[in-house]
């Protein structure tokens, strides 16, 4: 799979620019100075000394973009694979038994859904204790419903095909024929929701710290912002303060699309194999054409 | 050496229709409505009519997809309604299915040797991966795939040979009934040979009984001991195969035959073909279901709906009329 990817240039690339902020995410903070220390001149645009200038508290972009990478990350992964794990749990039960278990929870996740997220999510973290912790769960109590209710559509459409009905005349139990047909055949999509839902967690959660909603002594990319912000940035035009991250949150958004796009492609056999076959064929000078399957012979 | 195996006694069932939020009145699509049929151990019975007269309907409350509205079904002496849990599971071993679309029958994620030891795992026939993967092998042989092709996906294949994989699968409990839902409809004409003789082979092998669901006689012709045509979920017509090819007794049966391409079309031409759809069964005509489209019809087919009535030992008709009362006298013709 990893090799696959690798294979890919758009996922090389979304790869290498990831590769490059996990690093920074776990080695960071041991390479640059402490990003809450006052090192320098307030304000100052970026020069050899500090390569993005200095804060309006005189401290180091640079080492607080680097050092903010580590939250930021962690808090947008973590919040990525829970509200993507508990919306396949529910979406999946949803669609698979119908009934009034799906009577159930489709209420529930469409009760989740009419709820604005991002100002329930102001009002819950302004009332519990700020930091990285409180938004992580704000975001996944916010942020669930959209997963659920996209594989609930989707186990819904599995549901009716006959290799499912087959495995249900074959005897296989519920728990397995949802883990070993439904969610596989749906996988690109449960990576798609969770890039998805990363993204939007990473947003959501630098958007909520620049409100200053999170804790503000944590160096983030969110907290960075706020500072910038709370200095006054645009009025000084010290734009140097708020480029960076900003240029981060960005790259990090785009090389997650960029996976995506590529993920869609391994994760569909069908889709690998018209690869090599188009390949193979165009080594051998021909044109490949999608409406022919390619077919092994089974005798001779 | 016959002894029923499936007795399938007075099947309903009955779809609710929704209709609209403030609609009082409930109504129900009767995709089945009271059908009966036995199939002997070893034997095959075909199942024939229209798209959307209940053949799968019926197929699928077998094998316990669908919950009968009324009616019972026994298979190998056992009343399935009085089954549950490990019980039933064990009862629905017997019997597994062979679908007609081989495109989506098949897991698309799934290697073919995956697929078709699936069964085998789900009612953990084998402790060991040797043994089971042996038993696949010979599953495999059996249904003419190299062995070599267990490690391929389906999409590598094609209808035929997919289709060879889903029998397979379905025999790989053995079952002493396969339910065949159109297992050649979606094939090319000459693979469908190579399938039918496939599962005529294995019959005479394993002495399995089919259920074989079609809606193209000619297809029924060359597989069935006993066939049953359904209209609009009821059945109209059952006789023995021969006699049903040779002497049909409905007109919606002699439409059926005369719909099979004759091999000299300028001569055989026997009556008009049929016209128009099958009505919706969600609001059926009146009296007898196929009056609107039969050519023979009289004021009675209007009123009163024809029960089976048997004609002989083993021929079955659901008709006011007999043959001789309806042969040669093509009344819609004269109108026409």
């Amino acid at each position: 799979m990893m090799k696959k990817i690798w294979r890919d240039k758009k996922a090389r690339v979304g790869v290498i620019i990831l590769g490059v902020f996990a690093f920074l995410a776990l080695l960071g903070p041991w390479l640059v100075v402490d990003p809450s220390d006052m090192v320098a001149t307030p304000l100052q645009p970026p020069h050899v000394a500090h390569l993005f200038g200095t804060t309006g508290q005189g401290q180091d972009v640079f080492a607080q973009t680097v050092v903010g990478t580590r939250t930021t990350l962690v808090v947008g992964f973590i919040v990525g694979i829970v509200v993507t794990g508990f919306g396949a749990l529910v979406g999946a039960a949803a669609g698979y038994f119908g009934g009034w278990i799906d009577d159930l929870l489709s209420l529930l996740i469409n009760v989740f859904l009419v709820i604005p997220g991002l100002p329930l999510a102001v009002v819950i973290a302004a009332y519990l204790p700020a930091g990285p912790t409180t938004i992580a769960l704000v975001l996944i109590f916010t942020g669930w419903a959209w997963n659920a209710r996209v594989l609930r559509a989707q186990t819904l459409a599995l549901r009716q095909k006959d290799f499912v009905l087959a495995a249900i005349i074959s005897g296989e139990r519920h728990i397995t024929i949802i883990c070993r047909e439904i969610l596989p055949n749906m996988s690109s999509l449960i990576v798609s929701c969770f890039i998805g839902a990363t993204v939007y967690a990473i947003g959501a959660q630098v958007g909520l710290e620049f409100l200053g909603l999170g804790d503000v002594s944590v160096v983030t990319w969110g907290t960075n912002l706020y500072w910038a912000s709370n200095d006054a940035a645009l009025l000084t035009g010290s734009w140097w303060t708020f480029v960076p991250t900003g240029f981060c949150v960005a790259m990090v958004g785009f090389a997650l699309v960029m996976i995506n796009n590529a993920i869609d492609e391994i994760s569909n056999p069908r889709l690998q194999s018209e690869h090599t076959w188009a390949t193979v064929l165009g080594r051998a000078g021909l044109r490949f054409d999608r409406r022919a399957t390619a077919v092994m012979r089974s005798h001779g | 050496m016959s002894r029923a195996l499936l007795e399938v006694k007075d099947l309903s069932v009955h779809f609710p229709v929704r209709r609209g939020w403030f609609e009082r009145e409930q109504r129900w699509l009767r995709a089945v409505d009271g059908v009966s049929f036995t199939i002997q151990e070893g034997r095959t019975l075909g199942l024939v009519g229209e798209s959307g007269c209940g053949k799968s309907t019926t197929a699928r409350a077998i094998v316990g997809l669908n919950t009968p509205t009324a009616g019972e079904i026994h298979f190998a002496g056992k009343r399935m309604a009085d089954l549950d849990g490990p019980a039933l599971r064990e009862a629905r071993r017997g019997m597994q299915m062979v679908f007609q679309d081989p495109y989506s029958s098949l897991d698309p994620r799934m290697m073919l040797g995956d697929i078709i030891a699936e069964p085998l795992r789900a009612h953990r026939v084998y402790r060991s991966r040797t043994e089971e993967r042996k038993r696949v092998a010979v599953l495999m042989d059996q249904v003419g795939l190299a062995t070599s092709m267990s490690g391929r996906y389906p999409h590598e294949l094609s209808g035929g040979q997919r289709q060879r994989a889903g029998i397979a699968r379905a025999l790989a409990l053995k079952p002493r009934l396969v339910i065949a839902d159109e297992p050649v409809s979606a094939l090319d004409m000459s693979i469908r040979a190579q399938i039918i003789n496939l599962l005529g082979e294995l019959q005479d092998e394993l002495s399995i009984a089919y259920l074989f669901i079609a809606h193209d006689l000619a297809v029924v012709r060359h597989t069935c001991d006993e066939v049953v045509v359904m209209y609009l979920g009821r059945i109209v017509e059952r006789a023995p195969r021969e006699r049903l090819f040779t002497a049909a007794e409905h007109p919606y049966t002699q439409a059926l035959l005369d719909a099979v391409l004759p091999p000299r079309p300028m001569r055989d031409r026997r009556s008009l073909p049929l016209l128009g759809d099958v009505p919706s069964p969600v609001d059926p005509p009146s009296g007898c279901a196929f009056h609107p489209r039969c050519a023979h019809a009289v004021e009675e087919c209007r009123v009163e709906t024809p029960g089976l009535e048997a004609r002989s030992h083993d021929h079955e008709v659901a008709c006011h009329l007999t043959p001789d009362e309806w042969r040669g006298s093509d009344r819609r013709g004269a109108d026409a």
